[in-house]
Protein backbone atom coordinates (compact mmCIF):
# COMPACT_ATOMS: atom_id res chain seq x y z
CA UNK A 1 0.00 0.00 0.00
CA UNK A 2 1.15 3.70 -0.94
CA UNK A 3 2.50 4.86 2.52
CA UNK A 4 0.34 8.46 2.09
CA UNK A 5 -2.67 5.87 1.48
CA UNK A 6 -1.64 4.12 4.77
CA UNK A 7 -1.23 7.11 6.99
CA UNK A 8 -4.25 8.76 5.69
CA UNK A 9 -6.10 5.11 6.63
CA UNK A 10 -4.63 5.54 10.14
CA UNK A 11 -7.01 6.55 13.01
CA UNK A 12 -9.85 7.60 10.23
CA UNK A 13 -11.99 6.26 12.84
CA UNK A 14 -12.31 8.86 15.52
CA UNK A 15 -15.28 9.83 16.87
CA UNK A 16 -17.19 12.86 15.95
CA UNK A 17 -17.66 15.89 17.95
CA UNK A 18 -19.94 15.52 20.44
CA UNK A 19 -23.05 18.08 20.70
CA UNK A 20 -22.11 18.57 24.67
CA UNK A 21 -18.75 19.82 23.18
CA UNK A 22 -19.78 21.67 20.01
CA UNK A 23 -22.30 23.82 22.47
CA UNK A 24 -18.93 24.71 24.63
CA UNK A 25 -16.88 25.62 22.17
CA UNK A 26 -19.37 27.86 21.25
CA UNK A 27 -19.54 29.20 24.42
CA UNK A 28 -16.05 30.06 24.60
CA UNK A 29 -15.79 31.92 21.53
CA UNK A 30 -18.84 33.83 22.67
CA UNK A 31 -16.96 34.79 25.54
CA UNK A 32 -14.33 36.10 23.91
CA UNK A 33 -16.34 37.63 21.36
CA UNK A 34 -17.72 39.77 24.73
CA UNK A 35 -14.69 40.66 26.36
CA UNK A 36 -13.70 42.58 23.40
CA UNK A 37 -17.02 44.22 23.54
CA UNK A 38 -16.52 44.77 27.01
CA UNK A 39 -16.35 49.29 27.59
CA UNK A 40 -12.95 48.56 29.78
CA UNK A 41 -11.58 47.93 26.00
CA UNK A 42 -12.30 51.13 24.99
CA UNK A 43 -10.34 54.40 26.51
CA UNK A 44 -11.65 56.02 29.13
CA UNK A 45 -12.29 59.37 27.27
CA UNK A 46 -14.27 57.33 24.41
CA UNK A 47 -16.44 55.86 26.98
CA UNK A 48 -17.50 58.97 28.45
CA UNK A 49 -17.91 60.81 25.40
CA UNK A 50 -20.17 57.96 24.61
CA UNK A 51 -21.94 58.13 28.04
CA UNK A 52 -22.86 61.98 27.57
CA UNK A 53 -24.39 61.14 23.93
CA UNK A 54 -26.17 58.34 25.30
CA UNK A 55 -27.47 60.72 28.06
CA UNK A 56 -28.49 62.80 25.19
CA UNK A 57 -30.14 60.56 23.44
CA UNK A 58 -32.06 59.38 26.48
CA UNK A 59 -33.02 63.02 27.75
CA UNK A 60 -35.21 63.30 23.59
CA UNK A 61 -36.07 59.33 23.53
CA UNK A 62 -37.30 59.05 26.83
CA UNK A 63 -37.05 55.19 26.63
CA UNK A 64 -33.56 54.69 26.78
CA UNK A 65 -31.67 54.25 30.07
CA UNK A 66 -28.19 54.32 31.41
CA UNK A 67 -27.44 51.55 33.38
CA UNK A 68 -24.48 51.49 35.80
CA UNK A 69 -22.92 48.60 37.78
CA UNK A 70 -19.26 47.58 39.04
CA UNK A 71 -17.56 47.57 35.83
CA UNK A 72 -18.49 51.00 35.22
CA UNK A 73 -20.98 52.98 32.66
CA UNK A 74 -22.73 50.45 30.28
CA UNK A 75 -25.32 51.53 27.96
CA UNK A 76 -28.57 49.62 27.92
CA UNK A 77 -31.10 49.94 25.17
CA UNK A 78 -33.55 48.46 27.47
CA UNK A 79 -34.07 48.77 31.81
CA UNK A 80 -34.72 45.41 33.14
CA UNK A 81 -37.55 45.79 33.63
CA UNK A 82 -38.49 46.20 29.77
CA UNK A 83 -36.67 43.35 29.23
CA UNK A 84 -38.81 41.25 31.53
CA UNK A 85 -41.83 43.34 29.86
CA UNK A 86 -40.81 42.27 26.56
CA UNK A 87 -39.42 38.41 27.33
CA UNK A 88 -43.33 37.99 28.83
CA UNK A 89 -44.82 39.18 25.99
CA UNK A 90 -42.94 36.76 24.12
CA UNK A 91 -43.27 33.89 26.60
CA UNK A 92 -47.44 34.21 26.11
CA UNK A 93 -47.12 33.82 22.68
CA UNK A 94 -44.80 31.04 22.43
CA UNK A 95 -47.00 28.98 25.14
CA UNK A 96 -49.98 28.47 22.68
CA UNK A 97 -47.76 25.69 21.13
CA UNK A 98 -47.61 23.42 24.70
CA UNK A 99 -50.15 21.19 25.35
CA UNK A 100 -52.38 21.20 28.97
CA UNK A 101 -50.59 18.01 30.12
CA UNK A 102 -52.77 14.77 31.64
CA UNK A 103 -52.80 14.39 35.45
CA UNK A 104 -50.90 10.95 34.59
CA UNK A 105 -47.82 11.98 32.17
CA UNK A 106 -44.70 13.54 32.57
CA UNK A 107 -42.73 17.04 31.98
CA UNK A 108 -39.41 16.22 30.05
CA UNK A 109 -36.82 18.74 30.21
CA UNK A 110 -33.18 18.80 28.58
CA UNK A 111 -30.96 21.50 29.84
CA UNK A 112 -27.25 22.38 28.79
CA UNK A 113 -24.88 23.22 31.57
CA UNK A 114 -21.76 25.42 31.74
CA UNK A 115 -19.81 25.46 34.69
CA UNK A 116 -16.26 27.90 34.69
CA UNK A 117 -14.20 27.79 37.93
CA UNK A 118 -12.67 31.55 38.25
CA UNK A 119 -9.07 30.18 38.92
CA UNK A 120 -8.47 28.77 36.10
CA UNK A 121 -11.30 28.98 33.53
CA UNK A 122 -11.86 25.71 33.49
CA UNK A 123 -15.03 24.41 32.10
CA UNK A 124 -17.04 22.10 32.85
CA UNK A 125 -20.33 21.15 31.01
CA UNK A 126 -23.40 18.76 31.28
CA UNK A 127 -26.81 17.90 29.31
CA UNK A 128 -29.16 17.09 32.05
CA UNK A 129 -32.50 15.52 31.32
CA UNK A 130 -35.07 14.78 33.81
CA UNK A 131 -38.90 13.66 33.97
CA UNK A 132 -41.36 15.39 36.47
CA UNK A 133 -44.88 13.51 37.30
CA UNK A 134 -47.00 16.06 36.22
CA UNK A 135 -49.60 15.90 39.43
CA UNK A 136 -46.32 14.53 41.52
CA UNK A 137 -48.54 11.02 42.28
CA UNK A 138 -45.61 9.25 40.69
CA UNK A 139 -41.56 8.78 40.74
CA UNK A 140 -40.01 11.22 39.08
CA UNK A 141 -36.42 11.14 37.55
CA UNK A 142 -34.46 14.35 37.91
CA UNK A 143 -31.18 14.48 36.47
CA UNK A 144 -28.89 17.19 38.60
CA UNK A 145 -25.24 17.93 37.17
CA UNK A 146 -24.70 14.13 35.26
CA UNK A 147 -26.27 12.34 38.56
CA UNK A 148 -29.93 10.99 38.63
CA UNK A 149 -31.96 11.57 41.61
CA UNK A 150 -35.17 9.43 41.74
CA UNK A 151 -37.48 11.03 43.43
CA UNK A 152 -40.54 9.52 45.35
CA UNK A 153 -43.90 11.18 44.98
CA UNK A 154 -44.39 14.07 47.88
CA UNK A 155 -46.21 12.30 50.97
CA UNK A 156 -48.84 13.95 52.76
CA UNK A 157 -47.74 16.05 54.54
CA UNK A 158 -44.61 17.01 52.66
CA UNK A 159 -44.43 20.58 49.72
CA UNK A 160 -42.95 21.89 47.22
CA UNK A 161 -42.65 25.60 47.54
CA UNK A 162 -43.29 26.81 45.05
CA UNK A 163 -45.11 23.62 43.37
CA UNK A 164 -44.21 21.61 40.70
CA UNK A 165 -47.69 19.67 40.08
CA UNK A 166 -49.54 21.49 37.20
CA UNK A 167 -52.70 21.51 39.00
CA UNK A 168 -51.39 23.46 42.14
CA UNK A 169 -49.30 25.76 39.40
CA UNK A 170 -52.65 26.53 37.87
CA UNK A 171 -54.02 28.14 40.91
CA UNK A 172 -51.36 30.48 41.31
CA UNK A 173 -52.36 34.03 40.46
CA UNK A 174 -51.44 35.44 36.66
CA UNK A 175 -51.80 38.94 37.71
CA UNK A 176 -48.42 40.28 38.30
CA UNK A 177 -49.38 42.26 41.27
CA UNK A 178 -50.75 39.69 43.30
CA UNK A 179 -48.40 37.17 42.42
CA UNK A 180 -45.79 39.61 43.65
CA UNK A 181 -47.23 39.70 46.72
CA UNK A 182 -47.43 35.92 47.01
CA UNK A 183 -43.71 35.93 46.02
CA UNK A 184 -42.60 38.08 48.49
CA UNK A 185 -44.06 35.44 51.46
CA UNK A 186 -45.22 38.19 53.82
CA UNK A 187 -41.29 39.62 53.77
CA UNK A 188 -41.55 43.32 53.81
CA UNK A 189 -37.59 44.61 54.61
CA UNK A 190 -36.60 43.94 50.91
CA UNK A 191 -37.60 41.94 47.71
CA UNK A 192 -34.80 39.20 48.17
CA UNK A 193 -37.43 36.59 49.10
CA UNK A 194 -39.50 37.40 45.68
CA UNK A 195 -36.62 37.48 43.40
CA UNK A 196 -35.36 33.84 44.99
CA UNK A 197 -38.92 32.62 44.85
CA UNK A 198 -39.41 33.47 41.12
CA UNK A 199 -36.06 31.84 40.23
CA UNK A 200 -37.22 28.88 42.12
CA UNK A 201 -39.49 28.53 39.48
CA UNK A 202 -36.99 28.17 36.89
CA UNK A 203 -33.99 26.44 38.75
CA UNK A 204 -36.08 22.86 39.50
CA UNK A 205 -37.68 22.32 35.87
CA UNK A 206 -41.79 22.35 35.71
CA UNK A 207 -44.09 23.16 33.15
CA UNK A 208 -46.37 26.31 33.81
CA UNK A 209 -49.93 26.65 33.01
CA UNK A 210 -50.56 29.55 30.29
CA UNK A 211 -49.43 33.22 31.78
CA UNK A 212 -47.88 31.84 34.64
CA UNK A 213 -44.34 32.28 33.28
CA UNK A 214 -45.26 35.75 31.76
CA UNK A 215 -47.07 36.85 34.66
CA UNK A 216 -43.47 35.71 36.99
CA UNK A 217 -41.28 37.82 34.47
CA UNK A 218 -44.04 40.65 34.98
CA UNK A 219 -43.94 40.73 38.85
CA UNK A 220 -40.14 40.62 38.77
CA UNK A 221 -40.29 44.00 36.64
CA UNK A 222 -41.91 45.01 39.49
CA UNK A 223 -39.44 44.71 42.22
CA UNK A 224 -37.31 47.75 42.54
CA UNK A 225 -33.24 47.52 42.47
CA UNK A 226 -33.23 44.66 39.56
CA UNK A 227 -30.56 45.31 37.04
CA UNK A 228 -29.54 44.16 34.02
CA UNK A 229 -25.98 42.80 32.66
CA UNK A 230 -25.45 43.05 29.02
CA UNK A 231 -22.26 41.12 28.60
CA UNK A 232 -24.40 37.95 29.20
CA UNK A 233 -24.05 34.56 27.79
CA UNK A 234 -26.19 31.78 28.09
CA UNK A 235 -24.82 27.74 28.84
CA UNK A 236 -25.87 27.56 24.66
CA UNK A 237 -23.51 30.51 23.73
CA UNK A 238 -25.73 33.05 22.89
CA UNK A 239 -25.85 36.65 23.71
CA UNK A 240 -28.09 36.92 26.01
CA UNK A 241 -28.77 39.79 28.78
CA UNK A 242 -29.10 39.17 32.27
CA UNK A 243 -31.30 40.65 35.27
CA UNK A 244 -30.27 40.20 38.63
CA UNK A 245 -31.04 41.44 42.21
CA UNK A 246 -28.29 42.83 44.03
CA UNK A 247 -26.06 40.33 45.99
CA UNK A 248 -28.04 37.87 44.91
CA UNK A 249 -26.16 34.42 42.89
CA UNK A 250 -29.31 34.03 40.41
CA UNK A 251 -30.45 35.86 37.67
CA UNK A 252 -32.42 35.04 34.55
CA UNK A 253 -31.02 34.89 31.07
CA UNK A 254 -33.02 36.29 28.59
CA UNK A 255 -31.86 36.64 24.18
CA UNK A 256 -30.48 40.08 23.44
CA UNK A 257 -32.50 41.09 20.65
CA UNK A 258 -35.89 39.27 21.23
CA UNK A 259 -35.68 38.87 24.93
CA UNK A 260 -37.00 35.71 24.77
CA UNK A 261 -36.02 33.45 28.10
CA UNK A 262 -32.82 31.33 27.72
CA UNK A 263 -31.75 30.03 31.35
CA UNK A 264 -30.31 30.78 34.27
CA UNK A 265 -27.09 32.10 35.79
CA UNK A 266 -25.67 31.55 38.94
CA UNK A 267 -22.67 31.68 41.07
CA UNK A 268 -21.23 28.99 43.25
CA UNK A 269 -18.11 27.26 44.79
CA UNK A 270 -17.37 23.67 46.45
CA UNK A 271 -17.61 23.69 51.15
CA UNK A 272 -15.23 22.27 52.91
CA UNK A 273 -16.35 21.98 56.68
CA UNK A 274 -14.28 22.37 59.66
CA UNK A 275 -16.09 20.89 62.43
CA UNK A 276 -18.87 23.94 61.95
CA UNK A 277 -16.78 26.33 59.82
CA UNK A 278 -17.46 26.24 56.39
CA UNK A 279 -14.85 27.08 54.20
CA UNK A 280 -15.50 28.35 50.25
CA UNK A 281 -13.78 27.51 47.54
CA UNK A 282 -13.07 26.77 44.01
CA UNK A 283 -15.47 29.27 43.48
CA UNK A 284 -17.38 29.26 39.71
CA UNK A 285 -19.84 30.90 37.84
CA UNK A 286 -22.51 28.28 36.10
CA UNK A 287 -25.07 29.13 33.28
CA UNK A 288 -27.82 26.76 31.91
CA UNK A 289 -29.73 26.90 29.24
CA UNK A 290 -32.87 25.25 28.31
CA UNK A 291 -32.55 22.82 24.96
CA UNK A 292 -36.23 21.07 25.19
CA UNK A 293 -39.55 21.37 27.64
CA UNK A 294 -42.09 18.75 26.00
CA UNK A 295 -44.97 16.64 27.49
CA UNK A 296 -43.91 12.73 27.63
CA UNK A 297 -46.63 9.72 28.58
CA UNK A 298 -43.48 7.84 30.62
CA UNK A 299 -39.66 7.84 32.14
CA UNK A 300 -37.16 7.59 29.43
CA UNK A 301 -39.58 8.64 26.71
CA UNK A 302 -38.06 11.72 24.71
CA UNK A 303 -39.96 13.99 22.49
CA UNK B 1 -5.31 22.78 -6.22
CA UNK B 2 -2.33 20.84 -6.67
CA UNK B 3 -2.90 17.05 -7.66
CA UNK B 4 -1.96 14.77 -5.20
CA UNK B 5 -2.61 10.69 -5.45
CA UNK B 6 -5.90 9.74 -3.89
CA UNK B 7 -6.68 12.56 -2.69
CA UNK B 8 -10.85 12.78 -1.42
CA UNK B 9 -13.45 14.70 -2.36
CA UNK B 10 -13.81 17.55 -0.20
CA UNK B 11 -17.70 18.74 0.82
CA UNK B 12 -18.35 22.33 0.15
CA UNK B 13 -17.13 23.95 3.03
CA UNK B 14 -20.25 26.48 2.50
CA UNK B 15 -24.24 25.68 4.20
CA UNK B 16 -26.74 26.31 2.62
CA UNK B 17 -28.01 29.69 2.51
CA UNK B 18 -24.94 31.56 3.33
CA UNK B 19 -22.51 31.79 0.21
CA UNK B 20 -20.00 34.29 1.41
CA UNK B 21 -16.17 33.45 1.49
CA UNK B 22 -14.59 33.06 4.77
CA UNK B 23 -12.79 36.21 3.85
CA UNK B 24 -15.83 38.04 3.59
CA UNK B 25 -17.00 36.87 6.72
CA UNK B 26 -13.45 37.34 8.50
CA UNK B 27 -13.64 40.97 7.30
CA UNK B 28 -17.24 41.70 8.42
CA UNK B 29 -16.50 40.16 11.74
CA UNK B 30 -14.05 43.13 12.03
CA UNK B 31 -17.21 45.66 12.47
CA UNK B 32 -19.60 42.71 13.87
CA UNK B 33 -17.61 40.49 15.91
CA UNK B 34 -20.56 38.16 16.50
CA UNK B 35 -20.48 37.22 12.37
CA UNK B 36 -17.69 35.31 13.28
CA UNK B 37 -19.85 32.05 14.07
CA UNK B 38 -20.13 31.38 10.76
CA UNK B 39 -16.68 30.04 10.71
CA UNK B 40 -17.05 28.28 13.60
CA UNK B 41 -20.47 26.54 11.93
CA UNK B 42 -18.47 25.96 8.95
CA UNK B 43 -14.92 24.55 10.33
CA UNK B 44 -15.85 23.29 13.73
CA UNK B 45 -15.77 19.67 12.84
CA UNK B 46 -12.85 19.74 10.27
CA UNK B 47 -10.49 21.26 12.83
CA UNK B 48 -12.00 18.77 15.35
CA UNK B 49 -11.63 15.69 13.86
CA UNK B 50 -7.81 16.53 12.74
CA UNK B 51 -6.91 17.43 16.58
CA UNK B 52 -8.30 14.16 17.66
CA UNK B 53 -6.74 11.97 14.97
CA UNK B 54 -3.37 13.38 16.40
CA UNK B 55 -3.90 13.68 20.04
CA UNK B 56 -7.30 11.90 20.94
CA UNK B 57 -10.65 13.37 21.52
CA UNK B 58 -10.32 15.28 24.52
CA UNK B 59 -7.78 17.14 23.94
CA UNK B 60 -9.39 17.32 20.91
CA UNK B 61 -12.66 19.24 22.76
CA UNK B 62 -10.10 21.99 23.93
CA UNK B 63 -7.88 21.88 21.28
CA UNK B 64 -11.07 22.86 18.80
CA UNK B 65 -12.59 25.43 21.13
CA UNK B 66 -9.04 27.14 21.32
CA UNK B 67 -8.70 27.13 17.83
CA UNK B 68 -11.47 29.38 17.17
CA UNK B 69 -10.79 31.68 20.09
CA UNK B 70 -7.11 32.46 19.09
CA UNK B 71 -8.63 32.89 15.19
CA UNK B 72 -11.23 35.40 16.98
CA UNK B 73 -8.44 37.24 18.44
CA UNK B 74 -5.82 37.12 15.39
CA UNK B 75 -8.80 38.24 12.92
CA UNK B 76 -7.84 41.60 12.24
CA UNK B 77 -4.19 40.08 11.16
CA UNK B 78 -5.95 37.92 8.69
CA UNK B 79 -5.02 38.27 4.86
CA UNK B 80 -8.24 38.88 3.23
CA UNK B 81 -6.93 37.93 -0.46
CA UNK B 82 -7.21 34.70 0.60
CA UNK B 83 -11.05 32.99 0.27
CA UNK B 84 -10.88 30.10 2.23
CA UNK B 85 -9.97 30.16 5.86
CA UNK B 86 -9.12 26.63 6.29
CA UNK B 87 -5.67 26.40 5.37
CA UNK B 88 -5.41 29.80 8.07
CA UNK B 89 -6.87 27.03 11.41
CA UNK B 90 -5.25 24.41 10.30
CA UNK B 91 -2.02 26.66 10.70
CA UNK B 92 -3.38 27.13 14.09
CA UNK B 93 -4.50 24.54 15.45
CA UNK B 94 -1.43 22.79 14.03
CA UNK B 95 1.06 25.20 16.17
CA UNK B 96 -1.83 24.10 19.31
CA UNK B 97 -0.91 20.41 18.74
CA UNK B 98 2.56 21.40 18.64
CA UNK B 99 2.17 22.41 22.32
CA UNK B 100 1.37 18.62 22.90
CA UNK B 101 4.41 17.14 21.65
CA UNK B 102 5.03 15.09 24.29
CA UNK B 103 1.51 13.56 24.42
CA UNK B 104 1.29 12.78 21.10
CA UNK B 105 4.30 11.25 21.31
CA UNK B 106 3.07 8.79 23.79
CA UNK B 107 -0.12 8.14 22.02
CA UNK B 108 1.93 7.15 19.06
CA UNK B 109 4.09 4.76 21.15
CA UNK B 110 1.00 3.09 22.63
CA UNK B 111 -0.12 2.36 19.33
CA UNK B 112 3.29 1.17 18.34
CA UNK B 113 3.26 -1.40 21.31
CA UNK B 114 0.96 -3.77 19.47
CA UNK B 115 3.72 -4.47 17.21
CA UNK B 116 5.25 -6.31 20.33
CA UNK B 117 2.82 -9.08 19.26
CA UNK B 118 4.81 -11.86 17.20
CA UNK B 119 4.23 -13.84 14.33
CA UNK B 120 4.19 -17.12 15.95
CA UNK B 121 1.59 -16.05 18.28
CA UNK B 122 -0.72 -15.35 15.64
CA UNK B 123 -0.27 -18.50 13.50
CA UNK B 124 -2.99 -20.87 15.49
CA UNK B 125 -5.78 -18.06 15.18
CA UNK B 126 -8.16 -18.27 12.46
CA UNK B 127 -7.57 -16.51 9.08
CA UNK B 128 -9.33 -13.75 9.81
CA UNK B 129 -8.36 -13.03 13.12
CA UNK B 130 -4.58 -13.49 11.62
CA UNK B 131 -5.34 -11.13 8.81
CA UNK B 132 -7.12 -8.37 11.47
CA UNK B 133 -4.02 -9.29 14.08
CA UNK B 134 -1.81 -8.24 10.97
CA UNK B 135 -3.87 -4.87 9.50
CA UNK B 136 -3.33 -3.94 13.50
CA UNK B 137 0.61 -4.71 13.46
CA UNK B 138 0.71 -2.90 10.26
CA UNK B 139 -1.06 0.15 11.71
CA UNK B 140 1.01 0.03 14.59
CA UNK B 141 4.13 0.01 12.33
CA UNK B 142 2.98 3.36 10.99
CA UNK B 143 2.23 4.48 14.05
CA UNK B 144 5.62 3.87 14.95
CA UNK B 145 7.19 5.45 11.94
CA UNK B 146 4.99 8.55 12.34
CA UNK B 147 5.73 8.79 15.86
CA UNK B 148 10.00 8.68 14.62
CA UNK B 149 9.45 11.72 12.18
CA UNK B 150 10.04 15.37 13.00
CA UNK B 151 7.92 17.42 14.62
CA UNK B 152 8.06 19.63 11.03
CA UNK B 153 8.20 16.58 8.90
CA UNK B 154 5.45 15.17 10.79
CA UNK B 155 3.10 18.36 10.79
CA UNK B 156 3.53 18.82 6.91
CA UNK B 157 2.40 14.96 6.33
CA UNK B 158 -0.58 15.09 8.80
CA UNK B 159 -1.60 18.25 7.58
CA UNK B 160 -1.48 16.93 3.59
CA UNK B 161 -2.75 13.12 4.70
CA UNK B 162 -5.45 14.39 7.51
CA UNK B 163 -6.10 17.99 7.04
CA UNK B 164 -6.69 17.50 3.31
CA UNK B 165 -4.58 20.16 2.40
CA UNK B 166 -2.88 20.69 -0.98
CA UNK B 167 0.77 21.43 -0.82
CA UNK B 168 -0.35 25.33 -1.08
CA UNK B 169 -2.50 25.22 1.18
CA UNK B 170 -0.04 23.25 3.74
CA UNK B 171 2.32 26.10 2.87
CA UNK B 172 0.29 29.13 3.69
CA UNK B 173 -0.84 26.91 7.15
CA UNK B 174 2.55 26.69 8.36
CA UNK B 175 3.88 30.19 7.01
CA UNK B 176 6.78 28.39 4.75
CA UNK B 177 7.27 28.48 1.08
CA UNK B 178 5.52 25.68 -0.80
CA UNK B 179 9.09 24.21 -2.15
CA UNK B 180 9.87 23.72 1.90
CA UNK B 181 6.50 21.62 2.32
CA UNK B 182 7.17 19.51 -0.87
CA UNK B 183 11.17 18.59 0.38
CA UNK B 184 9.45 18.29 3.91
CA UNK B 185 6.75 16.03 2.81
CA UNK B 186 9.21 13.83 0.73
CA UNK B 187 11.74 13.71 3.36
CA UNK B 188 8.54 12.55 6.18
CA UNK B 189 7.58 10.23 3.32
CA UNK B 190 11.30 8.54 2.80
CA UNK B 191 11.38 8.38 6.58
CA UNK B 192 8.07 6.58 6.62
CA UNK B 193 9.27 3.89 4.05
CA UNK B 194 12.58 3.63 5.36
CA UNK B 195 10.57 2.60 8.90
CA UNK B 196 8.23 0.09 7.37
CA UNK B 197 10.81 -1.23 5.23
CA UNK B 198 12.32 -3.90 7.54
CA UNK B 199 14.13 -2.00 10.25
CA UNK B 200 12.59 -2.07 13.76
CA UNK B 201 9.74 0.21 13.79
CA UNK B 202 9.34 0.08 17.96
CA UNK B 203 13.03 1.27 17.95
CA UNK B 204 11.65 4.82 17.99
CA UNK B 205 13.95 8.07 18.19
CA UNK B 206 13.27 10.61 20.87
CA UNK B 207 11.97 14.17 20.19
CA UNK B 208 14.87 16.39 19.94
CA UNK B 209 14.73 18.63 17.02
CA UNK B 210 13.07 22.06 17.98
CA UNK B 211 9.96 23.64 15.96
CA UNK B 212 11.09 26.64 13.78
CA UNK B 213 7.43 27.43 13.47
CA UNK B 214 5.78 30.48 14.53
Amino acid sequence: MDDLTAVRELHDDVPELTDDARLAARVRLQRAVLQERRPRALSRRLVLRTTVAATATAAVAGGVLLATDADGPRMTALSAAEVLQKAAVRSRAARSGVPVPRNDQYFYTRTFITRTYDKDGRTRTWTDESWTSVDGSKPSRREEHGKVHNDPPLAENEVMAPPTEYAALAKWPTDPDRLLERLRMDTREDDRMAFMNACQFFVVPRVMPPGLQAAIFEAVAKIPGIRTDRDSVDALGRRGVAVSYPKFDFSFVFDARTCAYLGMRSKGSSVTYHGRKAEHHDWYHEVSGRLELAVVDRIGQRP
Amino acid sequence: MTALPGLRARPAPVPSGDDRSDACVIEQSWDDPDAFAVLFDRYADDIHRYAARRLGTEAADDLMAETFVIAFQQRRRYDLSRAQARPWLYGIVTNLVGRHRRSEARRLRALARVAGVSPAEAEPLADRVAARVSAERSRAQLAGALAGLTARHRDVLLLIAWGDLDYTEAAEALGVPVGTVRSRLHRARTGLRQALGGSDPTALHEETEETDRG
